[in-house]
């Protein structure tokens, strides 16, 4: 299995912590929230379009709000096959950073 | 308040985007727009809809655009696999297809090189020739010739023409440099306008200043070399014979070989009037004149206006006069002229072309449906995992033009490979140049396109129908449907191939008899000696000097050689002959030995004789179709006078001869003793056999002695006789290789598919043998089913072959009768080759060990 972009292993983090309200504008927000950056929503959907072909996420349709105008959504919920996935990303990332301390990249760590 | 977001975004958004998230995205991006519209205000919201819309959609192509690289990448893995899986039915179908493709190519340059003729010319669309239609009895006469006034009489009489061009083929000139000579037989005397009208631009020099002078020459590249080297032409002085000389005042691109005016020098019209016999008048036919027309006028009714124009000025010669576009001068013309081409023969072609990539196609087609069982697994499986029928079909149709691109590979270098040859046998200067002319580029690509996508149809849609679970349980038969359509392909192919055999056999059988047949003379051991310029003057002393040899049996001389008559005329009339009746007549002037030495038969009358005083001047002979015209009873005595002025009697009447290609009927001829009417031109020596070698030395050395400023020209009479069926010879080649080249595409088919119903039946057979079979036996069953194939094909084929080989054999006046040999041969080559194709493979299957075949049941 390939492994997941920076990107997708972000969202797929997000979905994951947002449970039952992991839809396109929370995801988004909480997006540039972390990184600082813009992603529209195009870029975004695109993301989300590839991880439930892999089968890392799965849609389900909310029922519309009870509120006037209140709208359906598509919500993300994280798959088994999703969280094993995060699990290896996060495995990698420690395996990576094993014995750099948290200093370690602080200016006047070469003394 | 409208607090909606754009509707020609979301609109937009709908159209546009691909997946089937769209309403999730739109719905998203209206609560943000919602939210920005309370905060923001409009615009800033609007804005960024927009904004978003816009990448949304750019990011939903970008993302297919991706897929269908990967979706690619996948079907080209698979094609490969299955290739290399596969690799002796990849082997089948790539160089069959290679093989077809490199026709069609071959064929598409040779079509595309004759449209394209004297298409170069600026005014191309308004340049007309003028034909002469004779109204003669008993023959046809149109000539691409007129008299030299009919050109400027049109040009002041009809404001429609702007200008007019005349040129004249000057006869065989020998031209020098500073001693070194050639015979130059391409040599025009043209109009100045002549460079006006048609585009051959000069390279060097002026065309005005030419001009001026009548014995300037333009002469172009190749004899500019020839002549000088590398030294400037301009100016240099070119010797003609003993008649003084040409200034050379221009050099002239070569001239295109896509151009039916073919000249290498011109000189212009103005030096014909140092000539005793040029006059203008309404009389001899013998110059090209080119019109050009305004631009709107229309061909048919000003041809209407001109035709009788002839008639009312001349009071003459009983001549229409006609038009005929310079762009159906090569492909469309009425009058066969010399590099003139049929478009019947450009149909022929271009049938033949399809036809053998059809062959190719089919192949691709019978052996991909054949193997359908084989593949029908991996079909189910791809249905099962949720592959739809859509992708089953571009995965077939993407393997097959997978595989016809790489036929068009090998193509391109077998191209490499056979252009030289080709470009030798049809005389044509082709090339292929993919880089040169998109057309052609074009044109290839999309060959192996179509193709592929063809020869990948009829599989891709027969396979992807396939359902699963018959497909998964094992339970399908290669079924009744894909057999019969495969047996319709091998029908077809075979007939094709029947067809092409028994043309070529056909045509092969024609030009034996049309060269065995006797001529009516004795074509054998004549060399014919070619008397140029004013080498006549000596004929007399080399014929003696001739003789003397004992090798030699005797020596002729005369006005035109046996295999060629030059003579035509209409002037003739005879006691009691009809005024109405026009006949246009073939003439040979001859001495007193020209009768033995051709071996003419006598049927009435006698030879000439040198005995008698009168034959000399006032005695004919004609053949038996003039005797018929004449009327047969009395025509020993009959009074005839020739050209007008040449009265006499006919003393004999030779027996019909043909000297022309039998394409034609015997013409009515004449013969007379050589006068003073015209200069000899020919010396006619009949050889012995033995010796050959050292009396043609001898002829070389005898000229070179008695004529000493003229290289000698001669050559066999018989190769002159053979030449005349050069473009039957060519047709008779092209047709071999192609009736090969289909036999041997329709064989690999045929290989491939006994593989295959022989694998098919592998334990069949195995079962059979177990049981006590023989191998004739097993044999027998396998080829039954095919030869019972090859029999439909040849019921079809012949009577398609008869019908269209009676039509080529109709364009010749004597030809021969199609026996039932020639299709019984052909039917017989067929079924040898398909049987050897189909026992390799049978007995392959008979003598292998059923233990291998059965050993998993």
């Amino acid at each position: 299995m390939s492994e997941l972009t920076k990107n997708e292993e972000l969202i797929l983090l997000l979905i994951w912590r947002l449970k039952n309200d992991a839809y396109g504008v929370p995801l988004r927000q909480k997006f540039s929230e972390i990184t600082g950056k813009m992603l529209n929503y195009g870029a975004l959907y695109n993301i989300l379009y590839q991880m439930e072909r892999k089968g890392l996420v799965i849609s389900t349709e909310s029922k519309p709000e009870a509120k006037k105008g209140g709208r359906r959504k598509i919500l993300y919920s994280v798959t088994k096959q999703g969280l094993i996935s995060l699990k290896k990303a996060q495995e990698i990332q420690k395996m990576a950073w094993q014995g750099i301390s948290d200093y370690a990249f602080d200016e006047n760590s070469n003394e | 308040m409208n607090n909606r977001p754009p509707k020609i975004a979301g609109w937009l958004l709908k159209r546009l985007y691909f997946y089937n998230l769209k309403y999730a995205l739109f719905e998203d991006l209206s609560e943000e727009y919602m939210n920005l519209y309370e905060s923001k205000g409009r615009l800033h919201a609007r804005l960024w809809f927009w904004a978003h819309t816009t990448a949304a959609i750019f990011e939903s192509i970008k993302l297919s655009i991706y897929r269908g690289i990967i979706m690619f990448k996948n079907y080209l893995k698979v094609t490969l696999r299955n290739i290399l899986k596969h690799h002796l039915y990849s082997l089948i179908n790539i160089s069959g297809l290679a093989i077809g493709i490199t026709c069609a190519i071959l064929i598409m340059l040779y079509v595309d090189h004759e449209t394209g003729y004297n298409k170069f010319h600026e005014n191309a669309d308004n340049l007309y020739r003028v034909n002469e239609y004779f109204n003669v009895t008993h023959s046809v006469l149109n000539i691409p010739r007129t008299v030299t006034l009919t050109g400027p009489t049109l040009k002041e009489e009809y404001p429609e023409i702007i200008d007019f061009a005349r040129y004249y083929y000057m006869s065989n000139t020998l031209l020098s440099f500073e001693g070194i000579g050639y015979y130059e037989s391409s040599i025009l005397a043209a109009d100045r306008s002549f460079f006006d009208m048609f585009s051959f631009p000069l390279l060097k020099g002026d065309v005005d200043e030419a001009f001026k002078d009548p014995n300037s020459i333009l002469i172009d590249e190749d004899t500019a070399e020839k002549y000088f080297g590398n030294d400037d032409p301009i100016g240099k002085i070119l010797n003609v014979e003993t008649r003084g000389s040409f200034t050379v005042r221009g050099v002239l691109q070569n001239v295109p070989a896509q151009s039916n005016i073919q000249f290498k020098i011109v000189v212009p019209w103005e030096y014909l009037k140092n000539f005793s016999w040029y006059r203008e008048r309404w009389d001899d036919h013998l110059y090209y004149t080119y019109i050009m027309l305004l631009e709107n006028v229309e061909e048919g009714a000003f041809e209407e206006k001109i035709r009788d124009v002839f008639r009312e000025k001349s009071g003459g010669d009983n001549v229409d006069l006609h038009l005929e576009s310079l762009k159906d001068i090569h492909l469309h013309s009425e009058i066969s002229t010399e590099g003139s081409n049929n478009i019947g023969y450009i149909y022929f072609l271009t049938i033949l072309g399809v036809f053998i990539l059809l062959i190719a196609c089919m192949n691709f087609m019978n052996m991909t449906t054949a193997r359908s069982s084989q593949r029908a697994k991996e079909i189910g499986m791809r249905k099962v995992v949720g592959g739809e029928k859509k992708n089953i079909i571009i995965q077939f149709l993407a393997e097959s033009v997978f595989i016809s691109f790489l036929s068009l590979l090998v193509a391109l270098i077998l191209l490499k490979l056979v252009l030289p040859y080709f470009s030798n046998f049809t005389g044509k200067e082709l090339s292929l140049s993919l880089t040169g002319d998109p057309y052609m580029f074009i044109g290839i690509i999309a060959v192996s396109l179509i193709t592929g996508l063809i020869a990948g149809s009829y599989p891709a849609f027969y396979l992807s129908s396939f359902r699963p679970v018959t497909v998964l349980k094992g339970t399908l038969k290669s079924g009744y449907r894909g057999s019969l359509f495969r047996r319709i392909l091998v029908i077809f192919q075979f007939t094709g191939s029947v067809i092409l055999i028994a043309s070529t056999i056909t045509v092969y059988s024609q030009i034996e008899y049309m060269l065995a047949k006797n001529l009516g003379w004795n074509k054998e051991h004549l060399v014919y000696i070619n008397f140029r310029g004013d080498s006549h003057v000596y004929s007399d002393v080399l014929k003696n000097e001739l003789t003397m040899n004992p090798a030699i049996r005797s020596v002729a001389t005369s006005y035109s050689d046996p295999a060629r008559f030059r003579g035509g005329t209409s002037g003739i009339d005879w006691a009691g002959k009809d005024p109405e009746l026009s006949v246009n007549i073939r003439y040979n002037f001859i001495d007193f030995d020209y009768f033995d030495t051709v071996e003419y038969e006598l049927t009435k009358g006698r030879k000439f004789s040198r005995d008698i005083s009168t034959d000399r001047e006032s005695a004919f002979i004609v053949n038996e179709s003039l005797a018929r015209i004449m009327g047969d009873e009395n025509i020993i005595g009959l009074d005839i006078e020739f050209w007008g002025f040449i009265p006499g009697r006919v003393i004999g009447v030779v027996k019909d001869f043909h000297f022309n290609s039998m394409h034609n009927e015997i013409q009515p001829m004449l013969f007379k003793i050589l006068n003073t009417e015209a200069t000899t031109r020919f010396a006619i020596v009949k050889v012995e056999p033995a010796g050959l070698g050292s009396t043609l030395e001898y002829i070389a050395d005898t000229w070179k002695k008695v004529v000493p400023d003229y290289p000698l020209v001669a050559g066999f009479v018989d190769e002159e006789v053979e030449r005349m069926y050069q473009d039957d010879r060519k047709t008779g080649k092209m047709l071999q290789s192609f009736a090969g080249l289909a036999v041997f595409i329709g064989c690999m088919g045929l290989f491939g598919l006994v593989s295959y119903a022989a694998e098919k039946r592998k334990k069949e057979i195995g079962i059979r043998k177990t049981l006590g079979a023989s191998i004739s036996l097993v044999v027998h069953i396998i080829m039954k089913e095919f030869i019972f194939l090859i029999f439909i094909a040849n019921a079809i084929a012949w009577p398609a072959a008869y019908i269209i080989m009676k039509n080529w054999l109709n364009t010749f006046a004597y030809r021969i009768e199609m026996g039932p040999a020639i299709f019984l041969l052909s039917g017989l080559i067929i079924l040898v080759i398909a049987l050897l194709t189909v026992i390799y493979q049978s007995v392959k299957a008979a003598i292998a060990n059923p233990v291998d075949s059965l050993k998993y049941e």
